[in-house]
């Protein structure tokens, strides 16, 4: 047997640097974030001071926000972002906050655009109320009302009127063959302008119209709809009470849904399932499980939510979703229709134990690894170095007699490999039950299944056995907590929190505590968190 | 300035602004030709054992995946034992793909600079005002990683990543037809009319990024000024030239299909078509700087089309002669004769495109299993209407194979480099750098081999 690492300091000495990734990452490479500009009004922050606030990064929307703003916009499902060149990300969340837009990217924010405004022309009654049977005389009234009413949606505020002459100009310039063709123009103005295409904030503390984007581009991945807007617009967002119950009322509709399963799927890496291969000679039911994987995924976290929401729900639910090939998969009853399907507590215990995760980090031959570096990644948020360059990652050949555990001790025994591997291959040897699409096994190449394994470098070490007691003492680890916060932080903010945001979290994380561990209340704790609500940008810089 | 501008391009004022007109600088050359410079980037490595061709430096045969370069021998120059420092400060992947073209140090994605320097294209073309439509063009197939010091090759002068265009058929409008494309046979007054539209939707872009950047401030405004640089070349682009005007006479714009760029299959039609698109750019002297990145290393590309089942990169990490890889490298150095070929179709002055440019192939690193960046696997093609002298295997007798180079004193003083071949190419392209690169990852002035 190895002795126990204890400390994360006495492993980095060993040679793995790695790093808790719980700050730092997304402050700016060159140098520290400059102090508040003085003269800048921040709104009172409850529990922070006004210099314990991290800067926010001027954004862009995400592929999905930006389809969800013109589904809003103009009832039309037009998926133009499937086009447009990849997200940044904010650790494993898409979210555009580091650099400017290339000049290819104007080019496909420009081609988007007008596809949208000529399919937005296209039923020109529907997109403003004013054009039947408008007159010559009557057009520009027409046009300036159409512009103010779709560019309150547009632009998540009211505009000012020097905008409003400017899009009037616009009409005026374009409305050379037709009317139509004057408001094509000004669409496709409006859905090219920054004010569409970044969440603007600023200068100075959020207005009631910023952070009602806050909200519902957080809650929702999409601009505010019309009860939002209007809530905003008579400054009913001042208060917390109002902005709990309006994150509630948010949280119910379906939108929220879409945004809690996009979450988990992102957060555990699940959506790399499209990607996910296995030998097809070895696992022929894979291709047909894909889909299902994905869907189980979607209706297990909705039912927790719905079920309290709790972590320990998600993290040791004794249930979850399938149809007909799930089923299978589980070794339990059930016809094709998706039905609820109770597990035996001895073999599953909640999301880590379900087929996504399993299947995504089962790499063949190596899932020991990659099940660990997950928990150890996206549950503990510390940051795993890549292989040194040069080091052999040649493991010795497989026998036919050998379990993957065996062949791995490999990297126990090198001290090279050791230092980074024990934190990783040690704990995912607690999935040793599960094959690499996911089912439940007892030997591996006739080799009796261990699934001992033992969690080091962390607040909750020890030897474990099996994936259930594993996901019961991830529960327990205020780490754990605090990792699924930072989560939560960087999907709602859209950046990485950095040191100056580390009182947020904590509030947050005090909050998710007393509640015991309920995520819907850990998303209003977040709502109501100073880090939320107020902004600190980078004027005067 | 706008007006000035736009009558500088449509040429209607040509006589009285000639020092400034794009068309006369393309006279002016006329007694030899444009310096052009074209990048393409591979990745997974090439296998430690399959770097080299063998024989000597005149006389020398490539290892049997690599036999579609054989024809192309006398135009190409193959380095062996060339090294190049990889500082791993960031991960390994972001060392080999972000520092090919850079020989930077790397400072991590954020909202400031993600490496030390600029790209050796973006060197070029800010010392070296490039008189075409486009001073550099980026074209990419199917990357990821967006936000990655891993999924980005070319790097602006403040060290920003710059993303390419991926799909074949915007790259077309953009390059070609200015972003207005006509049927044609229709309405005559069309393309005026859309080009005026957008000439007003540009004009109320730029009074709104201006309004807006000037109230933030920092990253925020930096990053609104950039995009204000973009309204700004569209404008420029929307009232320039359109179609395959100037260059090689006879010169037409390719035939782009429209496709699924991001579809995995797809790839190899992606390939072949930004291929045409930049032999094209460089033909009818609509851009003389081009980088192509095909993929990046961490990539889960399935190059089904020529029998591999699995994703590129877990592939390279089942051993750099894992079945299959040589299947995949042996694809790209068909690709990269493919290129050859296109470019060597065209007849310019007693030579071809090809001979009158300078082409750089590499992968980022020699083994995709270890991640390796030393000797870097490049070879050079082209010769730059005689510039370099071509038909060589130019082998370096330093060992490759030794302790890897990291930034610092060894790598700064390492033997024929990296940093060197990128100076050399810098001046070929007239950017008289006296070293290239970050001053850590190798030594200054040019490859002495090629002088």
């Amino acid at each position: 047997m190895y002795r126990p690492l204890v400390s994360i300091g006495l492993l980095l000495g060993l040679g793995c640097v790695g790093s808790v990734n719980d700050s730092a990452k997304g402050s700016p490479p060159n140098g520290s974030p400059p102090p508040v500009a003085p003269g800048v009004p921040l709104p009172p922050a409850t529990t922070c001071k006004a210099d314990q606030i991290g800067i926010s990064p001027l954004r862009r929307l995400t592929r999905q926000e930006y389809d969800n703003s013109i589904r809003d916009l103009l009832g039309l499902d037009l998926a133009l972002s499937k086009d447009f060149s990849d997200d940044e990300r904010a650790g494993v969340f898409p979210s555009n906050f580091y650099t400017p837009i290339s000049e290819s990217q104007f080019a496909q924010y420009a081609g988007a655009a007008a596809k949208a405004a000529t399919k937005a022309v296209e039923k020109l009654g529907t997109l403003l109320p004013c054009a039947a049977g408008v007159s010559a005389a009557g057009e520009a009234a027409c046009a300036s009302q159409f512009i103010r009413q779709f560019g309150r949606r547009a632009y998540r505020r009211p505009l000012e009127d020097a905008e409003v002459a400017r899009y009037e100009a616009l009409f005026k310039a374009a409305r050379t063959t037709d009317f139509a063709g004057g408001i094509e123009a000004v669409v496709q103005g409006m859905l090219e302008s920054p004010h569409f295409i970044y969440l603007v904030e600023g200068p100075g503390a959020l207005t009631q119209h910023q952070l009602a984007a806050r909200l519902s581009y957080f809650l929702w991945n999409a601009p505010p709809d019309a009860q939002l807007a209007t809530l905003a617009d008579g400054g009913g967002l001042r208060t917390l009470e109002a902005l709990d119950r309006e994150a509630k009322r948010m949280l119910a509709d379906p939108r929220a849904q879409d945004m809690l399963d996009d979450f988990h799927a992102r957060w555990l890496r699940l959506d790399e399932i499209d990607e996910t291969e296995k030998d097809p000679a070895v696992f022929p039911e894979f291709e047909a499980l894909r889909p299902a994987m994905r869907e189980e995924l979607r209706r297990f976290v909705s039912a927790v939510i719905a079920d309290g929401g709790k972590l320990e729900t998600l993290l040791t639910a004794p249930y979850t979703f399938a149809n007909g090939p799930l089923a299978k998969l589980y070794g339990v009853k059930g016809g094709d229709a998706w039905q609820k399907v109770d597990l035996d507590p001895a073999q599953r215990s909640g999301i880590l134990t379900q087929s996504a995760f399993l299947a995504v980090h089962g790499h063949e031959g190596s899932a020991p690894i990659f099940r660990g570096m997950a928990v150890r990644e996206q549950l503990f948020c510390m940051d795993l170095p890549p292989p040194p360059p040069g080091a052999d990652q040649n493991l010795p050949p497989r026998t036919p007699t050998q379990t993957v555990r065996q062949r791995l001790q490999q990297h126990r025994v090198t001290p090279d490999c050791a230092s980074c591997h024990n934190l990783m291959d040690v704990m995912g040897y607690g999935f040793e039950a599960y094959d690499d699409i996911g089912r439940f096994r007892t030997t591996e190449n006739g080799v009796k299944v261990d699934d001992t394994g033992e969690i080091i470098g962390s607040d909750v070490d020890g030897p474990f056995r099996g994936a259930g007691e594993l996901s019961r003492r991830l529960l327990k680890s205020e780490r754990v907590q605090r990792c699924l916060v930072q989560n939560w932080f960087r999907y709602a903010l859209g950046r990485m929190e950095t040191d100056l945001d580390r009182c947020t979290i904590d509030s947050v994380l005090a909050r998710f505590q007393k509640a015991n561990l309920s995520v819907p209340e850990l998303l209003l704790a977040l709502v109501d968190s100073d880090g939320f609500r107020v902004r600190r940008g980078e004027e005067g810089k | 300035m706008r007006l000035r501008r736009r009558s500088f391009l449509t040429g209607g004022t040509a006589a009285a602004l000639a020092p400034f007109v794009p068309l006369l600088s393309r006279r002016v050359e006329a007694q030899g030709v444009p310096k052009r410079l074209v990048l393409m980037f591979w990745s997974g490595g090439i296998g430690v054992n399959q770097y080299a061709p063998t024989g000597t430096e005149t006389n020398f045969t490539f290892a049997p995946i690599a036999s579609s370069l054989e024809p192309w021998k006398q135009k190409l120059i193959v380095f062996g034992n060339l090294r190049r420092a990889q500082d791993n400060a960031k991960g390994s992947h972001q060392a080999g793909t972000s520092g090919v073209w850079t020989a930077a140090r790397m400072l991590g994605a954020g909202t400031g600079a993600w490496v030390s320097s600029p790209s050796v294209d973006q060197v070029i073309a800010k010392m070296v005002p490039q008189p075409t439509a486009f001073p550099t063009l980026e074209l990419d197939v199917q990357s990821s990683d967006a936000g990655n010091l891993r999924g980005n090759t070319i790097y602006d002068s403040e060290g920003r990543p710059i993303r390419g265009e991926q799909d074949p058929s915007r790259a077309f409008d953009r390059i070609f037809t200015n972003g207005i494309s006509v049927p044609t046979g229709g309405d005559p007054g069309l393309g005026d009319r859309l080009r005026a539209r957008r000439q007003s939707v540009l004009d109320l872009l730029r009074s709104e990024l201006g309004a807006l950047s000037g109230r933030l401030g920092g990253q925020d405004r930096h990053k609104l000024e950039q995009h204000l640089e973009a309204v700004r070349t569209a404008e420029l682009r929307l009232n320039g030239p359109v179609g395959a005007t100037g260059g090689i006479p006879g010169v037409k714009p390719p035939t782009i299909p429209k496709l699924d760029f991001k579809a995995n299959d797809n790839f190899p039609a992606v390939t072949n078509a930004h291929m045409d698109l930049l032999v094209a750019a460089l033909a009818s002297d609509r851009c003389r700087i081009v980088n192509l990145q095909c993929s990046q290393g961490n990539a889960g590309i399935v190059y089904r089309w020529v029998g591999v089942n699995g994703g590129h990169h877990a592939l390279t990490h089942k051993g750099d002669n894992a079945a299959g890889l040589d299947n995949i490298r042996k694809w790209y150095y068909d690709q990269f004769a493919g290129l050859l070929k296109r470019m060597d179709a065209i007849k310019e002055g007693n030579g071809t495109l090809l001979d009158n440019s300078l082409v750089v192939f590499a992968n980022e690193f020699v083994s995709g299993m270890s991640h390796d960046t030393d000797p870097w696997p490049v070879m050079l093609a082209g010769g730059g209407a005689g510039r370099f002298k071509t038909g060589r295997f130019i082998n370096f007798p330093t060992a490759g194979n030794g302790p890897r180079l990291f930034p610092g004193d060894e790598a700064a003083n390492a033997g024929p480099s990296q940093t060197q071949l990128l100076t050399s190419i810098c001046h070929y392209m007239g950017a008289m750098v006296p070293r290239f690169g970050d001053p850590m990852m190798g030594p200054p002035g040019p490859l002495a081999a090629l002088s």
